[in-house]
């Protein structure tokens, strides 16, 4: 591990993008203790990472179950299975559409909001404080008292209300075509919260010089928003978007509580596909190979991701 | 009369969510008043209207029918060490992401934060067997101590993902200075950059804390009765004989009264914390 | 510049320290162990379903007194016991000295060698003679061993509201309509006809009332929603086989029986509650207690759950019996639709029972047994089928005695008809007793899968039923055609 210390004599602004610069900008203080700052974070993140992710890579080629002792070396078996296995395609498609939509929901709906409680002057900190709440749930409660009770077809409240008012009965979690909708409103229902809170805090901090010369210009409400905010907001909102199609890519809790991936296979999630594979059925080698497939595809998607806005960011800052 | 109707324009969509988000809360708190009569009966809305509260679930809780006090406590002493520890390293090592030109081999700062971030991108349900197999020989199985590593573990690669973007965007003026005064690196941390950051520090926590306090997958696996935290207890109250609803409501709401009176303390430090630079 | 938040977190990091440190075996203290006492000091845990496992404690105190030892109780929320159960298993993890679960679970993990065996000493106190061979043979034993300990058993059957359908109006409307009497359905045909009769009548608080509830979630029991109709179509009363053909493994859920119900079942769901593909056993249960169906296929904990006053509103107005029959059944060997004299009655033990098995990885074999054997002995598991809340259903024939449901606030009638619709079903000799071969749960999710995608129209029953079959036939091929063919066998009791 060689170690270069980043320090710079140019004030902040000018300064180039991050990870643009070459070694030897600072060769005055090569002794820093660069290590003594990462160090401690990778050897712990090496401690807890290292033992899971080699073991769960070696499982995806042996027949390991959890019922039986003895372990069978099976080659790439386990990844051939994959190619013919109905179920594994649509929790893969399944996931790919909770996380699209959740996150593209919960980002508009969140920016929306943040935007909204920062033109008030009157009660902007009751509502912040409401819209922080859903995130505080566990999700796993969320799942049965928003998801089973509120959306309950015949003894839930929302179909009731409905009911009253002349609209028939959805049929939430029973139908395979709205079931995964249901579970995006769920989602939404509790990480909006988490866009928002991000959002607001990026909006805050945004620099006033941009906004009063675009005024100046005569420039507002739309425009305003499409020059000079939204470019301004790209940097958070990258990350925003990534932590929560990160989480959304691992979706679990609310799916198994609420459908438990059902109706057939209408909203069998990826991880709950593995759990089900490793947990219930006691199949570790196969769940363990579809948990791979399932990170490689996530790590191509943030890679590729980073890649497709490395350049937005770079223009906002 | 036009330029006041504009004006008062946002309360309308920012009242319609707080009715979504507050909806579901009241049926919570409704429901931690229902008797298993009323829910089976079928839906009601109104105390004393449509239905008699009931204390019923929260005379169980105080009883100690359902043991709320440890995982309470198992909860907490686990979410907040663990998020405690994972932004103390984290600020360490986002600081130091965002100072020097680290080399591991091909891979240069992006890399490593990348490296740190993936961490969180293989299912949890296969690493949970792994997490399992060590704590059986490290003796940490049903121990909070062994959530606790188990979530810093998990908060960690997120800490230092964010630390590393508030680093980025504080001026560097100071610390030069500070150098150039003969401090060391970690002497200038300490001193200098660490302070600037504590809101950052702390609203980074608050978001880690939210998440360790809420996990369930790991905790159900990991704890067996000893370390048992809130989110299982909860979910412990659908059982083979039917959900008990109105149970389940009120623990709910008090697993969630942590974390909110957490939130109306610190709102406005998450706040103002992330706008320092955290999510730049 | 040092702030006081240092201080805490150099606080905080020291109690992570010292919570290392302490959190090595907590010493035990027993108070005042009588000389007697066969266990002193000894603890025994055991691991069960929460809401149901606490109820042992109506009867644990007695034993820790006469033994010196200490039970300690880990209930598991009822949707992790199984992966706990498992996870603990594969890790080698000491999670309890007596697994409380269910009898598929239990079947595999005594086809894995991962149970004890049932010593001599305690088998004369569990009165096995009383159970019947179903439970004694299929869920208790495998291979002719005894690893079980018997605490409840199951028996999916039909509960319907006896008011309704003794009400002089609702008899004459079903006369004029259907042209036979209403009564308690005798076979699937009548079940529907009655469920149809019955859908959107208004008994239900001024709500429109549902004609049926079933179980039909994925992972939620649709195997056994589906094998509780299917068992009368396709189990022929002269052949012990039912899943598979046991000679060649080859997958029999295609056969024109089960597609049959599967067909009927799709028809049926039109007249249960709009929501019921996601009625887990819960929300089944709570639906008819509750009052908005009209009849109900569930295991024999309805009988008792109907009489409290916490949860029902049908106190007194059920009645019970046996799963309905059929008129004509395939017979897989023949290749043919027989048409019996009498309508084929199939029993389906689907789940088949909460049991006690000690695990391998037990820390006191003796204790556990002891205990385990002490709640399951006829006395305690006559009084935990009729506590609320055990979830204890009787698996014995001296639990049928009528009385003893009396004694529990059964009317004389429905008490008669419960024991007999349980004992009915326990003794028939075409019962079915559910799968307990190993890739249990793959079979299962395949048919599951396939089942609902036929109820919510994205198959057709053939369709999802030849998909199930071709799953089975590649799970069987992976886990070995040979292997598994022996399981099978040996699971129905035929030479090998």
């Amino acid at each position: 591990m060689r170690v270069v210390p980043r320090h710079r004599s140019q004030p902040l602004g000018a300064a180039s993008s991050r990870g643009a610069e070459r070694s030897g900008a600072g060769a005055a203080v090569a002794h820093a203790p660069a290590g003594f700052f990462l160090n401690p974070a990778a050897i712990i993140v090496v401690l807890l990472s290292i033992f899971p992710f080699v073991l769960s890579l070696g499982m995806t080629f042996t027949n390991w179950n959890l019922l039986y002792p003895g372990v069978a070396f099976r080659g790439l078996d386990n990844w051939a299975r994959l190619f013919g296995d109905a179920t594994f395609q649509r929790s893969v498609a399944n996931t790919v559409f909770f996380t699209v939509v959740a996150t593209a929901i919960e980002y508009v709906i969140g920016f929306a909001l943040a935007l909204l409680v920062l033109q008030i002057e009157r009660g902007q900190r009751f509502f912040r404080l409401i819209f922080l709440i859903p995130m505080m749930i566990s999700p796993a409660a969320v799942g049965y008292v928003v998801g089973r009770m509120l959306f309950s077809e015949t003894q839930g409240p929302i179909n009731d209300l409905l009911y009253r008012v002349g609209i028939s009965p959805v049929p939430w979690t029973s139908n395979p075509a709205m079931a995964p909708w249901t579970i995006v409103i769920a989602d939404v229902w509790q990480w909006t919260s988490f866009m928002f809170v991000l959002l607001l805090a990026g909006l805050q901090s945004l620099p006033h010089e941009p906004f009063e010369a675009a005024r100046i210009d005569g420039a507002s409400g739309w425009k305003l928003f499409a020059q000079i905010t939204f470019p301004l907001m790209v940097p958070v909102s990258v990350t925003a978007v990534l932590i929560r199609s990160l989480e959304l890519f691992k979706l679990i809790d609310l799916v198994r509580v609420m459908t438990g991936g059902g109706p057939g296979t209408a909203t069998e999630s990826v991880t709950l596909y593995v759990y089900d594979l490793a947990l219930n059925r006691g199949d570790m080698g196969y769940g363990a190979t579809v948990a791979y497939a399932l990170l490689i595809l996530v790590v191509l998607y943030a890679l590729i991701y980073l890649a497709l806005t490395r350049r937005a960011v770079a223009n906002a800052t | 009369m036009a330029k006041r109707l504009k004006r008062n324009l946002p309360y309308i969509p920012l009242a319609i969510w707080a009715v979504v988000v507050l909806f579901p809360l009241y049926w919570m708190t409704i429901t931690s008043f229902k008797r298993p009569i009323d829910i089976n009966r079928g839906v009601s809305y109104l105390p004393w209207v449509d239905f008699t509260p009931s204390l019923q679930a929260w005379r169980d809780l105080r009883d100690g029918a359902v043991p709320v006090v440890g995982p309470l406590i198992n909860s907490f002493v686990a979410a907040s060490i663990s998020s405690v520890v994972a932004v103390a390293l984290g600020a360490l090592a986002g600081y130091g992401l965002s100072r020097f030109a680290y080399r591991w081999g091909p891979w240069r700062n992006d890399d490593i934060a990348f490296w740190f971030i993936s961490q969180r991108m293989l299912p949890p349900a296969a690493a949970i067997l792994a997490f399992m197999v060590m704590f059986k020989y490290l003796h940490l199985l049903d121990s909070v101590a062994g959530l606790t590593i188990a979530y810093t573990g998990f908060n960690l690669p997120f800490a230092i993902w964010i630390m590393r973007d508030f680093f980025a965007a504080l001026p560097r003026e100071l610390e030069e200075s500070s150098l150039v005064e003969g401090a060391s690196w970690p002497q200038t941390f300490w001193q200098v950059a660490l302070p600037l950051a504590l809101p950052g520090l702390a609203a980074t926590a608050i978001l880690l804390f939210i998440f360790s306090w809420n996990e369930y997958l790991f905790a159900s696996l990991l704890a067996f009765e000893k370390a048992k935290t809130m989110p299982v207890t909860i979910a412990g109250m659908a059982t083979s004989i039917g959900i008990r609803w109105w149970l389940m409501s009120a623990l709910a709401i008090v697993s969630m009264a942590p974390t909110i009176a957490l939130g109306l303390l610190l709102e406005r430090y998450i706040v103002r914390g992330l706008t320092t630079g955290a999510v730049k | 510049m040092k702030s006081p938040r240092w201080r805490q977190l150099a606080m905080a990091a020291a109690l992570l320290g010292s919570l290392i440190g302490a959190s090595g075996p907590v010493a035990l203290t027993t108070a005042q162990t009588p000389p007697s006492a066969q266990f002193p000091g000894a603890t025994v845990t055991i691991a069960g379903p929460a809401g149901q496992v606490e109820c042992i404690k109506n009867w644990t105190g007695d034993w820790e007194k006469r033994t010196g030892a200490t039970v300690n109780i880990n209930a598991i929320p009822f949707a992790d016991i199984d992966s706990k159960v498992l996870a603990a298993t594969g890790t080698g993890t000491f999670l309890a000295d007596i697994y409380y679960i269910g009898a598929q679970t239990a079947g595999q993990l005594m086809g894995a060698g991962q149970v004890l065996e049932v010593p001599q000493d305690v088998r004369g106190g569990l009165a096995l003679d009383q159970i019947p061979d179903i439970y004694n043979k299929y869920q208790l034993s495998w291979n002719g061993k005894l690893y079980g300990i018997p605490w409840d058993g199951d028996m999916l059957m039909l509960n319907y509201r006896s008011d309704l359908l003794s009400d002089p109006n609702y008899q004459k409307a079903f006369k004029d309509q259907f042209g036979y009497d209403l009564a308690p359905p005798q076979s699937w045909k009548q079940y529907a006809d009655i469920a149809q009769f019955f859908t959107g009548k208004d008994w239900d608080n001024g709500k429109p009332g549902y004609g049926l509830d079933e179980l039909p979630m994925r992972h939620n029991h649709a195997w056994n929603g589906f094998f509780a109709r299917a068992a009368v179509y396709a189990k022929a009363p002269d052949d012990p086989a039912f899943f598979f053909d046991p000679d060649t493994m080859k997958p029999r859920i295609n056969n024109p029986g089960f597609v049959k119900a599967l067909e009927d079942w799709k028809t049926a769901m039109q007249w249960g509650p709009p929501d019921m593909m996601s009625y887990d056993w819960a929300a089944n249960a709570q639906a008819f207690v509750g009052g908005h169906a009209a009849l109900n296929i569930q295991w024999g904990d309805i009988g008792p759950m109907s009489l409290d006053p916490n949860s029902s509103v049908v106190n007194g107005k059920v009645g019970f019996a046996m799963l309905p029959g059929a008129t004509q059944f395939w017979d897989a060997k023949k290749g043919a639709w027989e048409t019996p004299s009498e309508p084929n009655r199939a029993p389906f033990a689907g789940f088949g029972g909460w049991i006690f098995v000690v695990p391998k990885l037990t820390q006191n074999a003796a204790a556990a047994f002891d205990l385990a054997s002490y709640l399951g002995s006829p006395e305690i598991r006559a009084k935990a089928m009729v506590t609320p809340g055990c979830g204890v259903n009787p698996d014995s024939l001296t639990q049928l005695d009528p009385k003893l449901w009396v004694a529990a606030g059964f009317s004389q009638q429905a008490a008669e008809q419960y024991t007999q619709a349980i004992k009915d079903s326990l003794t028939n000799p075409n019962v079915v007793f559910d799968l307990r071969i190993p890739g249990i749960q793959d079979y299962k999710d395949a048919l599951e899968i396939a089942v609902t995608k036929a109820l919510t129209g994205e198959a057709t029953p053939q369709q999802a039923l030849d998909e199930a079959a071709q799953q089975w036939d590649q799970i069987t091929d992976r886990l070995g055609r040979d292997q598994q063919g022996k399981y099978y066998r040996e699971s129905l009791g035929l030479a090998s």
